[in-house]
């Protein structure tokens, strides 16, 4: 028996799964211009992921899931977060260095480029909440599977 | 007035007990009776557990001390105050959060009368 | 060597510990662990570099995240995060770094039949990081933030041996509670920001000096019952008998020796005595203005501490299991720190307050390293002998000789037997305690005394005739053994000098706590000139 939930759903979900990570990712690289930011933006992702998960089935999850993967992005989008907040250690820790007079990022407010290292913490930030919280619903989703 | 004490004192302290205990101990021996320096007279007395006795039900604690009844006086002197201290500890969610609203409405209560 | 340049990295060493790991732990078992002891090494060396400096130079640092000074442009408040640390919370960084040290060396033996250990070691880097951010902290939703990493972490790893269910219905209980008592706290930085529209803790201890409302005495109220949950004073400690021998060995010693003190204790002392400043309110009342009677407050302080000794020792009287009664005796011994909080808040100005406090601080201290040697002992029992049933364990002496020669320390020194570090501490809070109230120097030593009786039961079993149960027990292997023998070599060497410990460090930290000439606001205000 196969544990997804159907062909309707899952065309529905081909269908919405780029849409919904590609609005996430506006979400994300938008962050320090409109409401909300990387833990937003992340959480919206893995909102694909999970529909992916919901509509495709623990079976598939299994297959395009791997663990080590998504472990080592999470980790990398920590380090990224501390090597951005580490860059104006020379004044202080979280010193927006890039923004006062660094070379990329410090355009005019209101603009993409700006804001110093909030876009590179954002991006940072979004790919841990993805990858943590489509691993958490994967392992919750591992987790006791009682056979019906 | 604070601070007389120096680890060193008590070391002393301590020492000259163990040389008042063993000297008691040489005294007892000497002037007391009926004590045997062999077989039964030489086991440890432990709030009178004998660990070579078998108490029937209890065969797989034979043969050694367990613990267990070494503050057995204690525990009974004081057998009412501990009843209610267990029957406190019930181990429920419940009562874990209402004791602590207790709390917290008692301190908010005396700093709002007192504080 | 700078204060300020280092102080960030107590901070950034253990979060890239903690992130990098899953990446490093794809190298393997040995790559992991050796990673883990790595950045705690570091930490330490970080922490006693700090710790080092502010007690040299007796000055407080403070640090502002993200700009040189924590005022904003054309404004005279300060608008950005700083961390503050004066020598009460440099000593806590310093005791957090080495316990977790030691607890993270001694995970090497103590989890090696346990899997998932990637995730172990990044969360005891967070728990490790968040007690750290505690410690050093001037602000007050920072704080949150850093007391929250702290007992998710705490949550989590209670949690960790998920194959029995002891471990997750502690967690789980430990959990639901915790997160109530943390929102409380949340809930009286919330009041206090929306009341005085600031969060760092100097300029707030300004606020309220300015303007003590009914909104502020709240806030305390929901501070104190809030941390006295996280420190596990009676009669909140429930969780903390459920948590601490649910959790792997080597996260009780953390939990037991570091989380209740640093998330209660030194968090109820920080908001009490710097944000709520005793010497100002003393002031206000002389001039008959609208004051916070702090006296009060540490009578509260007192009367639940007092719960806590009583209840907290007895209930260690009656236990069979051997972690649940180190639990207990973690719960007494919280009470006598909070006795000397509170006397030395109720005592605010007299040198019998002082003493107090610096005796409070010292058991701080000295408690972290005993139990976490005497938590790190039962680990080692468990770990050889698969039960911790007192029941069970006679005669362990013969078989583990090293182990029971630990625990004998590390109960003598919690009972307080003289030449080790904890008759020290204890004997300030006694003596300052009968100085300030005989009733209160009665009921501490009633306390000891349930104390003593309770480890009297545990040597006995350990130096009972030996049962077949640990017939086939040793001493554990190396990585076990060190950590532990390190804490008996610091147990006694602190214990050979008490007076020089007591009187060059815990006293300058007490008075630095008790601010008499507002050093911690100070500290933060003299930074103005630069703006």
């Amino acid at each position: 028996m196969s544990d997804d939930m159907g062909v309707i759903v899952r065309t529905m979900a081909r269908a919405t799964i780029p849409l919904i990570g590609i609005f996430g990712a506006y979400v994300v690289s938008h962050g320090h211009l409109t409401p909300g930011g990387g833990f937003q933006g992340g959480a919206t992702i893995a909102g694909a992921g999970i529909l992916f998960l919901l509509a495709f089935g623990l079976s598939e999850m299994k297959r395009r899931y791997d663990k080590h993967l998504y472990s080592a992005l999470e980790g990398i989008g920590g380090l990224v977060f501390l090597g951005a907040a580490m860059l104006g250690i020379g004044t202080a820790f979280f010193y927006n260095t890039l923004w006062h007079d660094g070379p990329v990022f410090n355009g005019e407010p209101g603009t993409l480029l700006s804001a110093g290292y909030l876009p590179i913490m954002n991006l940072a930030v979004g790919l841990k909440v993805f990858t943590g919280l489509v691993s958490a619903m994967a392992a919750i989703a591992l987790y006791r599977r009682w056979k019906s | 007035m604070f601070g007389y004490w120096d680890a060193l004192y008590f070391v002393f302290i301590f020492i000259i007990g163990l040389i008042l205990a063993w000297l008691l101990n040489e005294w007892a021996k000497n002037s007391g009776m009926g004590t045997r320096e062999t077989g039964d007279g030489t086991k440890i007395f432990i709030s009178g557990e004998d660990p070579d006795r078998v108490v029937p039900g209890f065969e797989h604690l034979e043969g050694h001390f367990t613990g267990r009844n070494v503050m057995w006086g204690l525990t009974y002197a004081l057998k009412r105050f501990f009843t209610v201290l267990r029957a406190d500890h019930t181990g429920l969610l419940t009562d874990y959060v209402s004791y602590l609203l207790i709390t917290t409405a008692f301190v908010l209560g005396a700093i709002l009368i007192w504080g | 060597m700078n204060g300020e340049a280092i102080l960030p990295y107590i901070i950034i060493i253990p979060l890239f510990g903690a992130f990098s790991m899953p990446i490093v732990s794809l190298a393997g078992r040995k790559a992991r662990e050796a990673w883990a002891v790595l950045i705690s090494a570091l930490t330490l060396v970080v922490a006693s570099a700090l710790f080092y400096h502010v007690w040299d130079t007796k000055e407080i640092i403070v640090y502002t995240l993200g700009a040189k000074t924590p005022f904003g442009q054309g404004v005279d408040f300060p608008i950005r995060i700083v961390w503050e640390v004066d020598l009460l919370g440099a000593i806590m960084v310093l005791t957090v770094a080495f316990v977790s040290f030691m607890a993270i060396l001694y995970s090497i033996g103590y989890m090696k039949h346990d899997t998932g250990l990637e995730k172990y070691y990044t969360l005891i880097l967070i728990l490790e990081l968040g007690m750290l951010g505690i410690a050093i902290t001037g602000d007050l939703f920072n704080f949150y933030v850093f007391l929250e990493i702290m007992s998710i972490a705490s949550y989590a790893l209670v949690a960790f041996r998920n194959d029995t269910w002891e471990g997750i219905e502690a967690g789980i209980k430990y959990m639901f509670v915790g997160s109530i008592a943390s929102s409380f706290v949340l809930l009286g930085i919330a009041l206090l920001y929306g009341q005085y529209g600031t969060l760092t803790m100097g300029y707030m201890a300004i606020k309220i000096l300015e303007n003590p409302t009914v909104t502020a005495k709240v806030a305390l109220a929901l501070f104190i019952a809030g941390l006295l949950f996280k420190s596990g004073a009676s009669p909140v400690h429930m969780w903390l008998a459920d948590a601490h021998p649910a959790a792997p060995s080597s996260i009780s010693a953390m939990l037991s020796g570091l989380v209740i003190k640093i998330g209660g204790i030194y968090a109820m002392a920080r908001i009490l005595f710097s944000i709520y400043s005793p010497l100002a309110n003393k002031i206000l009342e002389a001039y008959n203005q609208p004051y916070i009677n702090m006296g009060a407050i540490g009578w509260v302080i007192i009367i639940f501490a007092c719960l806590t000794l009583i209840i907290g020792n007895a209930m260690a009287v009656i236990q069979t299991d051997m972690k649940r009664l180190l639990a207990y005796s973690s719960v007494g011994q919280i009470g006598y720190i909070l006795l000397g909080l509170g006397i030395g808040l109720a005592a605010y100005g007299t040198q019998t307050g002082e003493v107090a406090l610096a005796g409070a601080i010292y058991h701080t201290v000295n408690h972290a390293l005993m139990k976490a040697l005497l938590f790190l002992v039962a680990g080692a029992v468990i770990h050889e002998v698969g039960t911790r049933n007192l029941n069970e364990l006679s005669g362990l002496a013969k078989t583990m000789p090293k182990t029971t020669f630990a625990f004998l320390i590390g109960a003598a020194a919690i009972v307080g037997t003289p030449p080790l570090n904890g008759f020290a501490s204890k004997w300030l809070i006694y003596e300052s305690s009968a100085v300030f109230n005989p009733v209160l120097g009665a009921i501490a030593i009633i306390g000891t005394a349930f104390c003593t009786a309770a480890y009297v039961r545990v040597l006995y079993t350990f130096f009972g005739r030996p049962s077949e149960r640990i017939a086939n027990a040793e001493d554990p292997e190396t990585s076990m053994m060190l950590p532990m023998l390190l804490l008996v070599l610091a147990i006694v060497v602190m214990g050979l000098f008490p007076w020089q410990i007591s009187d060059k460090v815990m006293i300058p930290a007490a008075r630095m706590l008790e601010q008499f000439k507002f050093e911690y606001i100070q500290a933060l205000i003299s930074l103005a000139g630069g703006a």
